[in-house]
């Protein structure tokens, strides 16, 4: 048994190559992400951090505690030490003068856990830095050198003379330089203070027990000076568990979010292995009656073909852990510490799990083959009719239908109730998958319907075009499920593109209409800080600027009535309502927000509430408060929710910074003018930029290409597995087609011919895939804009030029497939192909 | 044995002389006509060393225009290769194959593929349709590789020759074996080629069938002076030709005119008895 598997997989080895290298990418792509999620776990348990911290002292104020809290802070009993931290804004300048990528950040040097040498000494004179490892690799800058720096708009610079690793409290972000104390404040414009105490319990004491003294001790303001009232106090150990929490959730999430995309992979890949099997099994009529013949059960039989699925998953599995892991290592190399990048977490479960999939897969997709092999009759042996398959095409079309129906009936639903959320809108893509799912079913009726139109064109090449036509349509099931895994693969695609298609025309529709202010000031990059409340009342300090607003977002409790929900929540200033945010209400008046808060159109319909009526917001910080529903407005990607004022709401949130400050001109103030205040306020701070309305919303734009892009990249891998199934099948059709092709050598036609007509029906494949993959992907696509959005299925923006450049692209893709089948079959002897059996 | 005709080009011929229809006696007045096929010391080697096998062994032999020749022989005589050869499907070790005064051997494989398509027609034992292709498309199947329009006349007439009436536009698999390899038949003949080659065009069929295709054969011999040479072991088959070429050990052994059944069975022991 075993030996006639093994035999007759060597035998078939090169109709399997294509089989085996969809089984490696998908499995790749499987132990790629669990390599690399891993890694980043475990990146996350292992980042070294501060551990003797037990309580950080910081004020939410201003950020600035007086120097002597220090020593107020350090005589409370159960603190063994108070450690001064003085942080602050400024950033690294590189040799050209411009601000070095991911180096900001000022600090207080001091000997304590936080700082680690690596070379070098810690600095001791006036103009003496050390540099955090990221930002000696990214300025180049060695001890010994002298660096500028930029902090509040002027210049400085400073000798290097050492390197070190930071270890930081919980998300703390390690800053790039560090001074001498007093150097620190000096530089930070802040004499005299600090703007962190670091509290060292004594053994015995924990961090409870110090948040209760440093507490009990505000009340005697004169002790602390006043400077601890409003102090926010952070539990160390509590900070770090939950930075190494959060960093393994996101690898997590990570991993959840890249396996979604494997597995749509694997899905695709599955459909290529049940091609080869089937058609393998179709070639082999012969060979397995006759074992049937001589003996052999259904079930060996059945077990025989399983059994080389399963090796053929081993083989393409273990294949593809290889490349996986090529893949994970350089993208492992980007994690890590201060103290170098992260090595990949090499764990039994990411090696063996990828196989396991890989070979769960092959056997899984091979099953209806295995027992369609098992169902020869032995006298097959001698009737020898080979690929013979008898199309069951009515219980096809009942279990099609026993799908479309109700995905009919869910998305129908979906599209038209006027109760549109998330919820709805996962029923809706439930629909969209059932009916895809259906036509894959219904995939060869479907085949031959298209195949008549997109084999129209074909007809001007006369002979060869029929040929290439029948070809398509001779063996609908194969086309079918060749297609099928094209199909499903561009549906997602297309489902994205006209996702992003639309989400970019809500966020130019939702800018033009309510961005009113002419520039705005962001963080440049994702990983930027947002801008802090200080900073903000800064830039509207500027001269010629009117009004900022400044966009805060929370998800905060609302309970209305009967309703308790989490809603998302917008915070702005309402003195810059119609000036620097537009908002078109439906209900009620901008000016009304300073004594309440509005509600977005889409969350009054869903939670049914109304202007006057009251609603109970809880804050993260403890409490809530009752405020009355004073308008309804248009949500956009930039406000939605709940609109809250930020005299309200600003204190009670944890996350204060804002991600975007629209402002508005003064009557008479000159734009350039403007913008130059701005940039001078912000020049020390190289994470924010000024951008006038036009560039913020190209930059917005771009990031939605950005992710657009990246997400085309991980389907890409899909794709070119279904197109690898266009090889696979094409390059076993020409095998089994050896005669005819011999037939029509004969009879004349030429080389070339003979390439055009595998060539066409490539082409004519991958277009039939192309085209139900369209279709696929707008119900996708459609359905999700709508549920994100907030919109009708109709509204969704197509992305027709895109689309049809993508139909041309894979009907290309589908004649390149074709090179190597075509060269084959141009290669057969006629006289050899004349003789075969 | 006729020699090498005088050279002729490969442009199609159409100007047939409309009057070599009559009777049985035309085989004779054909008897010497010019060759549209010949082989001249046409050797065909397999192999090497101890595996070397002589498939022919200087081959002189010719076909003339308007002749059905039947090729005749024990299995391994050589008689199949010999088609092959001169029909341009195999390669030559020594020797010429030349059709209408042109040499085979001296051609590449799109020149070979081109005759083929223009001036060949083929009938195989077995498998000699397309089935994605009705049985009209596949008479027409060289003329549309070629990018060219049949002969409507010619056409019109082999069509009406196969007798399949409203079966035309079938795929092969709803034919008959007998229908499949009349259509076969009247592919190779609706081009109008110089010559058809027949490799035991009824080893597949029962008898009346077979009858029905070889009548086929014999037809357009008759009626648009079709040369034709036919490879078959079938004496019966034989005796519609109107001449039997012998072959054994790759070496033309006898010739036959007119044949019957019983003469070339006759002559088929002679060479037996003597090859024994």
């Amino acid at each position: 048994m075993r030996r006639l598997a093994l035999r007759s997989l060597a035998a078939h080895k090169g109709r399997l190559a294509m089989t085996l290298a969809a089984v490696c990418l998908g499995t790749a792509f499987v132990a790629g992400t669990m390599l690399f999620s891993a890694s980043a776990e475990r990146a996350g348990l292992d980042t070294r951090r501060r551990t003797d911290v037990a309580l950080r002292v910081t004020d939410a104020g201003d950020g600035r505690l007086r120097r002597s809290a220090v020593d107020e802070l350090a005589r409370l009993p159960g603190v063994a030490d108070a450690d001064p931290v003085v942080s602050g804004p400024g950033s690294l300048l590189g040799p050209d003068g411009t601000a070095v990528d991911d180096a900001g950040g000022v600090t207080s040097w001091a000997d304590s856990q936080r700082f680690a040498l690596t070379t070098g000494r810690a600095p001791a004179g006036d103009a003496e830095v050390a540099l955090s490892g990221p930002a000696a690799r990214a300025s180049g800058a060695r001890v010994g050198d002298t660096v500028r720096l930029l902090r509040g708009g002027s210049r400085h610079q400073a000798t290097v003379v050492g390197v070190y690793a930071y270890r930081a409290l919980g998300d703390e972000a390690p800053p790039a330089m560090a001074f001498q104390e007093a150097t620190a404040q000096r530089l930070l414009g802040i004499p005299g203070q600090v703007t962190a105490v670091d509290l060292v319990a004594v053994p015995g004491a924990g961090p409870a027990d110090l948040a209760g003294r440093v507490q009990a001790a505000v009340p005697g303001a004169t002790v602390i000076d006043g400077a601890v009232p409003g102090a926010t106090l952070i539990d160390g150990p509590a900070a770090n568990a939950e930075a190494r929490d959060r960093r393994v959730a996101e690898a997590r999430t990570l991993r959840t979010a890249l396996l979604g995309f494997a597995a749509i992979a694997l899905v695709v890949g599955g459909f290529v292995i049940a091609n080869t099997f089937s058609m393998l099994v179709g070639q082999r009529t012969r060979e397995l009656a006759l074992l049937r013949a001589v003996g052999l059960s259904r079930r060996q039989l059945r077990r025989m073909v399983l059994g080389e699925a399963a090796v053929v998953g081993l083989l393409g599995g273990l294949a593809g852990v290889a490349v996986g892991h090529g893949l994970a290592v350089p993208a492992v190399r980007l994690l890590g510490d201060q103290a170098g990048p992260a090595t990949v977490a090499v764990s039994w479960p990411a090696l063996v799990a990828p196989l396991a999939v890989a070979a769960g897969v092959t056997v899984l997709s091979a099953w209806a083959a295995a027992r369609r092999a098992a169902r020869t009759p032995p006298v097959a042996a001698l009737r020898g009719q080979i690929g013979a398959t008898p199309g069951d095409t009515r219980r096809r079309t009942i279990a099609g239908l026993a799908l479309a129906v109700p995905g009919i009936a869910v998305y129908g639903y979906a599209a038209l109730t006027d109760q549109i959320d998330e919820q709805v809108g996962t029923v809706g893509l439930g629909g969209a998958a059932l009916l895809i799912l259906a036509v894959v079913v219904l995939a060869p009726g479907l085949c031959r319907l298209l195949l008549r139109p997109l084999a129209a064109p074909l007809a001007r090449l006369g002979a060869t075009g029929r040929l290439a036509a029948g070809n398509a349509a001779r063996n609908p099931r194969r086309t079918a499920a060749t297609a099928s895994a094209l199909m499903i693969s561009l549906s997602v695609v297309t489902g994205l593109a006209i996702f992003g298609h639309s989400v970019k025309r809500h966020t130019v529709a939702g800018v033009r209409r309510d961005v009113a202010a002419p520039l705005v000031v962001q963080p440049a990059g994702r990983g930027d800080a947002a801008i802090p409340q200080a900073e903000v009342e800064q830039l509207a300090r500027v001269p010629g600027v009117r009004a900022v607003a400044a966009l805060r977002y929370a998800s905060l409790p609302l309970r209305a009535g009967p309703l308790a929900t989490q809603a998302p929540a917008t915070v702005t200033d309402p003195a810059a309502l119609g000036t620097a945010l537009r908002l078109e209400m439906v209900a009620g008046t901008a000016g009304d927000l300073a004594g309440g808060v509005f509600v977005s159109a889409d969350l009054a319909r869903r939670y049914g509430v109304s202007v006057g009526d009251r609603l109970t917001i809880g804050w993260p910080r403890g409490g809530e408060r009752e405020l009355t529903l004073a308008g309804v407005y248009q949500g956009s990607s930039l406000v939605t929710g709940l609109l809250l004022p930020q005299s309200v709401a600003l204190p009670q949130l944890e996350e204060t910074g804002a991600f975007t400050a629209l402002v508005a001109l003064a009557p008479g103030a000159d734009e350039a003018a403007v913008r130059a205040g701005l940039e001078r306020a912000v020049a020390d701070r190289p994470g924010l930029v000024v951008r006038s309305r036009a560039e913020y919303l190209d930059n917005e734009l771009r990031g939605a290409d950005l992710i657009l892009g990246v997400l085309y990249g991980l389907l890409a891998l899909a794709v070119v597995i279904g197109i690898l199934g266009v090889v696979n099948t094409l390059a076993l059709s020409v095998v089994e087609r050896t005669r005819e092709i011999g037939l029509l050598r004969a009879v004349g036609l030429t080389r070339g011919q003979l390439r055009t007509v595998v060539r066409a029906e490539s082409a004519l494949i991958a277009l039939v895939g192309g085209v139900l993959g369209v279709a696929g992907g707008y119900l996708l696509g459609a359905m999700f804009q709508r549920a994100a959005l907030r919109t009708g299925l109709l509204e969704a923006a197509v992305p027709v030029g895109q689309l049809a450049l993508a139909l041309a692209g894979l009907a290309l893709a589908g004649v390149l497939a074709a090179a190597w089948p075509a060269r084959r079959a141009a290669r057969t002897d006629v006289l050899t192909a004349i003789a075969a059996e | 044995m006729p020699p090498p005709a005088r050279s002729a080009t490969l442009a199609p011929d159409h100007s047939r002389d409309g009057n070599g229809v009559d009777d049985e006696m035309t085989a004779t007045v054909r008897a010497a006509p010019e060759a549209v096929v010949s082989a001249v010391g046409l050797a065909k080697v397999y192999g090497q060393g101890e595996t070397r096998v002589t498939a022919l062994d200087g081959v002189d032999v010719a076909f003339g225009r308007g002749q059905f020749t039947a090729i005749m022989g024990p299995s391994g005589s050589g008689k199949s290769t010999l088609l092959h050869c001169l029909a341009g499907l195999d390669t030559v070790t020594s020797g010429r194959a030349l059709i209408g005064g042109a040499d085979l051997t001296s051609m590449d494989d799109d020149q070979l593929t081109r005759l083929r398509r223009d001036h060949i027609g083929f009938v195989f034992q077995a498998f000699n349709l397309v089935p994605t292709l009705t049985a009209l498309e596949n008479i027409t199947l060289p003329m549309d590789v070629a990018g060219r329009q049949p002969d409507r006349e010619l056409l019109a007439a082999v069509v009406d020759a196969v007798g399949l009436g409203d079966r035309l536009g079938h795929r092969p698999v709803e034919l008959s074996g007998g229908q499949q390899q009349r259509v076969a038949c009247a592919r190779a003949l609706a081009s109008g080629p110089r010559v058809v080659f027949a490799d035991e065009p009824t080893g597949n069929l029962d008898s009346r069938s077979g009858a029905e295709v070889l009548g086929f054969l014999r037809r357009a011999a008759d009626e648009i002076g079709q040369t034709i040479v036919m490879v078959t072991h079938d004496p019966t088959a034989a005796a519609y030709a109107d001449r039997v070429v012998f072959l054994a050990d790759g070496r033309v052994v006898g010739e036959l005119g007119r044949p019957t059944a019983d003469r070339v069975l006759e002559r088929m022991k002679r060479f037996d008895r003597r090859g024994s």
